[in-house]
């Protein structure tokens, strides 16, 4: 996949508004990948994780997809 | 300056209270980063200094051109009487992953500003009275959030730039 071309090591801030870039790392579900799919770095995926969670209070990601509710 | 039995110091535990020490004599208040006790942030860091913050607040979709004026209009004015503003970014109306109060879309409204932490219940007070704001979030930025905003501003302008290059 083309992700894994990105370098994630120098990522410094996950930005929630990024939604683009945060719906890589759910499933058709809404659900949050886990980090040996994501394939990223811990500290990474903590920062992914938490950008997830403040845009889904946000109404800019569901909680449950559409699909599944 | 601080001794540790000084009455408003009370409660400071030793680690803390040099880390007050150090903040006293060289406050940068955009070095803001998680580097310092946790049990210091609600003495002096939340309320004394000034921080950046970033609010995104959504306004209803059934609300009226107008009224979503009036309402963008009284909090800037708010947080330029009380502090900085320093970017508003209006996303318009969009789309929301799911129903709020029976409601599929709203305008969206994403800005900066620095201001001392006391304004920030205030502001947010307001904004939980307005029945046409069905959500709101503000954040504290630290060094890295900063960081990233300066980065993603400058982006903008250097893309603007070459546009109006273009142009020209």
């Amino acid at each position: 996949m083309a992700r894994n071309d990105q370098d994630f090591e120098h990522v410094e801030y996950v930005d929630y508004k990024d939604t683009e870039f945060l719906e890589q790392f759910i499933n058709n579900q809404g659900k949050i990948l886990p980090r040996r799919v994501g394939d990223v770095p811990a500290r990474v995926q903590r920062q992914i994780t938490r950008a997830i969670k403040r845009a889904r209070q946000l109404a800019l990601l569901p909680y449950v997809s559409d699909n599944v509710r | 300056m601080l001794s540790r039995y000084s009455p408003d110091q009370r409660g400071v535990c030793d680690p803390c209270s040099n880390w007050l020490l150090g903040r006293l004599q060289a406050p940068a208040a955009t070095d803001r980063g998680m580097n310092y006790p946790f049990h210091s942030t609600g003495i002096f860091s939340l309320m004394a200094s000034e921080n950046m913050y970033e609010l995104t607040y959504i306004i209803s979709g059934v609300a009226q051109q107008n009224q979503v004026d009036d309402i963008v209009n009284s909090v800037n004015s708010f947080i330029r009487e009380n502090g900085t503003l320093e970017y508003v970014d209006e996303w318009g109306n969009q789309r929301l992953a799911y129903e709020i109060d029976k409601k599929r879309s709203g305008y969206y409204v994403n800005l900066y500003f620095k201001a001392p932490g006391t304004v920030v219940p205030k502001l947010e007070r307001q904004l939980q009275l307005n029945d046409q704001i069905l959500r709101y979030m503000t954040l504290r930025m630290d060094a890295k959030m900063i960081r990233h905003y300066k980065r993603q501003t400058q982006s903008a302008a250097d893309v603007a730039a070459e546009v109006a290059e273009d142009e020209a």
